[in-house]
């Protein structure tokens, strides 16, 4: 028992006595260690815990059909509530159907403004997802249509969780709701689009059967809740649901145009598990974080396990002499363990609470990018996961580390003089550890660089405009009826809306700005709607970005105009537009693009949607950071409304240039524009730069974490080859010298050592590159978003693997080849 | 008296990348319980072969090894080890202490790998200690000792565990004369008290103390001839 105590006692005396062993193992596996233990969390989160707020999940399913405009773009063809209810109809026997659909919006009690999510639902749509209902009383077909129902959130930060919630009432889109009740937050939801799911909720319903009542809307929107309980486990499948997409089509849709033009797309239908449909990309996400975590951790094993054959080499004739005592390999093995072991346990607690912390800061590395973000924590099963983790490759390093000690060659060991002769004869398994490690640095790195170009690109590739000292000013419509009328009548003559623009003008004039600028919105928009319209001549699908075009707008922001009038703003209700460099290219030509100036263009079939192209300008991207792939042609309106639906556009805005290393602040704003009218409320700033950094935010973290872990990849294959590599020169330290005492020349050795690297270093890059393309070609298949692979990214990273590669070989090899030889023989 | 060692027609051939080389071509000796054997010859004759084959480090290519009565022909690895912690006790010429472990717990390790408890353990250290009389250097580490005394450590190591057999391998090759000497007295001290040692050496002034020598020459025993006890006692 002493011998293990005592291999126990030296494990501890070695992580302050040893650490050029203990740091390295420490720092690479407790950092691979953390970042393992957080993908393991998330995905156990992701893929296995129960939803929160769902019940019985196995029996809730998510229907859907989808059309297909182009690459970026597909639509429900369910988001109109009277399909859905028609779907209902046809599958009633099944099981409960609810719908919900979110939106972003603000409430009010007692004048106090809340940001909130609306969930229009229908009726029983909580009691089909499971969501608990904590205090009042239960949606039914009777109240549904005449109160609200809050989440549990919601209800702690106005109601401070009063129980009697009696003649509460709630202010949403200008009317004053009842508070029925509370129900759980639902946070098990998937969002698309420019929504976000907060936990401040508020439930409206609305009985489903009551939509059948409605005429067909033709609208087509982006995703929602299409639920079906089914307690029975039967649903239909893909094909009836294609049959009753195909017989809606023809006995619902009246109207021929309408019918060709959807028929036209091509479109989709699922019926999934609700589990299925909420991780949906996020679960193949994860997947492919948990390879690349573990790629990186057998990486940093493949790294220290050559550094514990080094280590342990330098040690053969102890064991040797342990064998010869009559100690067995097996326990050998053990006592090797346990000395090992306190360093192990201190790079499984590094980990831990490096994955605790990362865990912590997950909401802000991950954004939106992964649901149920505040459920990942750390419970016992990851505890445990993490002692298995270490356990085992404490196991496993403590058997390969010993495997040079063979029974056989105890008489080479125990009568060795201890230059390096017998040590050598191993190291077939480091070169065949490192070319392994080559390889998976090498795809590691593709990736990774590959990733981060494109969020540069995102980033900070030319937009097409300037980012100028600009400010985007805003006003929320109190009254949703009002806000309506506005919108409604805005583009006649002198309308209401035009004169409150003209109104707010004046008033931001006093700021003295640069130029106030009578648009909505900056050309850096958060929020963008995409039109389609069928081309006259082919009666192909083309999509367009409206967006807003006013006096000065041009160039205040810098956008060039490349062809047309001089423009000074046109008037609103003008039929006149701009179109960018990309539009006139499509429709003219890559080389007569400018002929479009003074042609019309027909945007729709109606007599409206004829305009008259006044000018081309230079394309700009009005998305950065990599929220839209590529940006579909820009059409500018001259009408307020261009880029939103009236009603959809919560609050009055405008756009301000303040002279160069000014600050705009809300303080300054609420004086000149409290009394601009009673009906408007809360004051919005937001300047063009604070909007940058907003938006690409995610994509400068994650180019920023990427590139950590491209660099914490390369500096792994560094350190690995670099430990090799003196490891090497160490054992030939005998033969450099004597060769050196025998007259060869420094440049001849250090030719010997590399002859010997490059051989490895030429086989691991090779593998890496071949694995990199195949591994690459997988990833594209899997996962929509992935950047495309691009050779030079990916020569670029075997060129600086190479490089390093090489000065880790070089350096710790030429400190050997400098010494002075006659010492080193008499210090061997 | 019981045969501690029996070997017949031992073989042992290394084979390199070309060529293949007869370290020992058909060695055939016993040795008695008690006997004292030196074995000498000329560098490369296959001594510390024939050594480290009694010695169970390594197997013979052909021919047969009793040790102790057990036939050692057919062992496994594992069972080669316990035969080897059981039966022999090994003294090296570069002593082979262990840096990391001090004299006590370097002398203590083949009773810790029998599983001995640590009483038993304790007493026997000592016991050996006492013999080589290096107890008083009990919490030294290798290190801190002469190369005298860590031959003397050695030697207390390879007695410890009572073996049936001591297997010395130039034992004063890395000491000077007087330490040298004193190594040897202690060795016949321990033949004296019954353990069975077999020695390789070529230093003819110590060959001449055992009761035996055995010569090799090219891997083949060539002369055989035991020492008169007068002839000892003169060394």
């Amino acid at each position: 028992m002493s011998l293990y105590r005592g291999s126990l006692r030296r494990g501890l005396i070695r992580l302050f006595s040893e650490p050029r062993l203990s740091l390295p193992l420490m720092l690479t596996l407790g950092l691979t260690l953390a970042a393992v233990l957080t993908v393991l969390s998330i995905a156990q989160t992701l893929l296995f815990q129960p939803l929160p707020g769902v019940k019985q999940e196995q029996q809730l399913y998510q229907l859907d059909v989808r059309l297909q405009f182009n690459d970026e773009m597909n639509v429900s063809f369910l988001s109109d509530r009277r399909r859905f209810a028609h779907l209902q109809q046809r599958f009633a026997g099944l099981g409960d159907w609810a719908q919900v659909v979110n939106q972003d919006s603000q409430a009010e009690v007692e004048g106090q403004q809340y940001q909130v999510t609306l969930l229009n639902a229908t009726s029983g749509a909580t009691d089909v997802i499971g969501l608990p209902l904590l205090l009042g009383e239960g949606t039914s077909a009777d109240n549904a249509k005449e109160g609200v129902w809050i989440s549990a959130s919601l209800w702690r930060a106005v109601f401070g969780e009063r129980s009697n919630l009696q003649g509460e009432t709630i202010r949403i889109g200008g009317r004053d709701w009842p508070v029925f009740g509370v129900l759980g937050d639902f946070t098990s939801m998937d969002i698309e689009g420019n929504s976000s799911l907060i936990r401040e909720q508020v439930w409206r319903f609305a009985p489903l059967q009551e939509s059948l009542l409605n005429n067909e809307s033709l609208s087509l929107g982006t995703t929602q809740l299409n639920l079906l309980r089914a307690p029975g486990g039967q649903v239909p499948d893909n094909r009836q649901l294609e049959d009753w997409y195909l017989t809606y089509l023809d006995t619902q849709i009246s109207e021929p145009r309408a019918r060709e033009f959807i028929l036209s797309k091509p479109h989709s239908v699922s019926v999934q598990s609700y589990r299925d449909f909420f991780v949906g990309d996020s679960g193949k996400l994860v997947s492919l974080l948990i390879v690349a975590m573990v790629s990186l951790l057998v990486m940093a094993c493949l790294n220290l396990l050559n550094m514990f054959i080094a280590h342990y080499q330098g040690r053969s004739k102890e064991f040797s002499v342990q064998l010869c005592m009559g100690a067995s390999t097996r326990r050998l093995r053990l006592l090797v363990f346990l000395e090992n072991l306190p360093m192990f346990m201190l790079a499984s607690v590094t980990g831990l609470l490096g994955a605790a912390w990362l865990i912590r800061v997950l909401p802000d590395l991950a954004g939106d990018s992964l649901p149920l973000l505040d459920k990942i924590n750390l419970d016992s099963l990851s505890l445990l996961v993490a002692m298995l983790l270490v356990m085992l490759i404490n196991l496993l390093f403590a058997s390969v580390s010993l495997l040079h000690v063979q029974q056989q060659a105890l008489t080479d060991n125990l009568n060795s003089s201890g230059k390096g002769t017998p040590a050598q004869q191993k190291q077939g398994l480091n070169r065949m550890l490192m070319v392994l490690q080559l390889t998976i640095a090498c795809t590691l790195m593709t990736a990774a660089m590959t990733s981060v170009y494109k969020s540069y690109q995102d980033v900070y590739q030319y937009p097409g405009y300037e980012m100028v000292n600009a400010y985007e000013i805003s006003l929320a419509y109190k009254d949703e009826a009002w806000q309506q009328s506005l919108y409604d009548f805005e583009s006649y003559s002198g309308s209401e809306l035009q004169q409150l623009r003209s109104a707010l003008a004046d008033r931001l004039r006093k700021l003295e700005p640069q130029a106030v600028v009578d648009v909505e919105s900056l050309p850096l928009s958060q929020s963008l709607t995409m039109r389609a319209y069928p081309d006259p001549e082919t009666g192909e699908s083309r999509m367009y970005l409206p967006r807003q075009w006013g006096r000065g707008y041009l160039e205040s922001f810098h956008i060039p105009l490349l062809a047309g009038a001089d423009l000074t703003g046109p008037q609103n209700g003008s039929r006149e537009v701009l179109v960018d460099l990309d539009y006139a290219r499509q429709l003219e030509g890559v080389e007569y693009w400018q002929n479009l100036v003074g042609k019309e263009i027909k945007l729709g079939n109606d007599s409206d949607d004829i305009f008259r192209v006044a000018g081309i300008v230079g394309n700009t991207r009005p998305v950065l950071g990599g929220l839209l792939n590529s940006t579909p042609p820009v059409i500018y309106f001259a009408d307020v409304n261009a880029d939103a639906n009236g009603s959809d556009q919560p609050r009055l805005q405008m756009v301000v240039l303040m002279p160069e290393g000014q600050t705009l602040t809300r303080e300054q704003l609420v004086p000149i524009l409290s009394d601009l009218d009673p009906r408007l409320g809360e004051i919005g700033l937001e300047s063009m730069q604070q909007r940058w950094q907003t938006m690409t935010a995610e994509s400068r973290l994650n180019m920023y974490v990427v590139l950590g872990m491209a660099v914490l990849t390369l500096a792994l294959a560094a350190i690995g080859v670099s430990g090799l590599s003196q490891m090497n020169a160490a054992q030939k330290r005998y033969e450099l010298a004597v060769r050196m005492a025998t007259g060869a020349r420094q440049n001849r050795l250090l030719v010997l050592l590399l002859k010997d690297a490059t051989l490895m270093l030429s086989a691991g890059l090779g593998l890496g590159l071949f694995g990199s393309v195949l591994g690459y070609q997988y990833l594209t298949g899997l996962i929509d978003q992935a950047p495309a692979f691009n050779w030079p990214t990916s020569l670029l990273v075997n060129v600086i693997l190479a490089v390093t590669m090489l000065l880790s070989v070089v350096l710790p090899g030429w400190r050997v080849i400098r010494a002075d030889p006659m010492q080193v023989l008499r210090e061997l | 008296m019981k045969t501690v060692v029996s070997m017949q027609n031992i073989h042992k051939k290394y084979q390199g990348q070309q060529i293949e080389t007869h370290a020992l071509q058909g060695v055939s000796l016993e040795i008695q319980q008690g006997e004292f054997v030196a074995i000498t010859g000329p560098s490369g004759c296959g001594k510390s072969t024939l050594l480290t084959i009694m010695g169970l480090l390594d197997g013979a290519s052909e021919g047969q090894y009793r040790l102790a009565g057990i036939d050692t022909q057919h062992l496994k690895t594992d069972e080669r080890t316990r035969i080897r912690n059981l039966h022999i006790g090994y003294v090296f010429q570069s002593f082979n202490l262990i840096d990391s472990l001090t004299v006590f717990e370097n002398v203590a390790l083949p009773l810790e790998h029998r599983g001995e408890k640590a009483a038993v353990i304790k007493e026997a250290v000592v016991e050996a200690l006492d013999k080589v009389g290096m107890r008083h250097r009990m919490q030294y580490r290798p290190n801190q000792i002469s190369g005298g005394q860590q031959q003397r450590v050695a030697i207390a190591r390879a007695l410890v565990g009572k073996p049936d057999l001591i297997l010395v391998d130039e034992p004063t090759g890395n000491l000077d004369t007087k330490n040298g000497d004193a190594v040897m007295q202690l060795l016949l001290e321990l033949n004296k008290q019954g353990s069975t040692i077999v020695m390789v050496t070529h230093d003819s002034r110590y060959s001449g103390l055992a009761h035996r020598q055995i010569q090799l020459l090219d891997g083949r025993v060539v002369a055989e001839k035991q020492v008169r006890q007068a002839d000892r006692e003169v060394a």
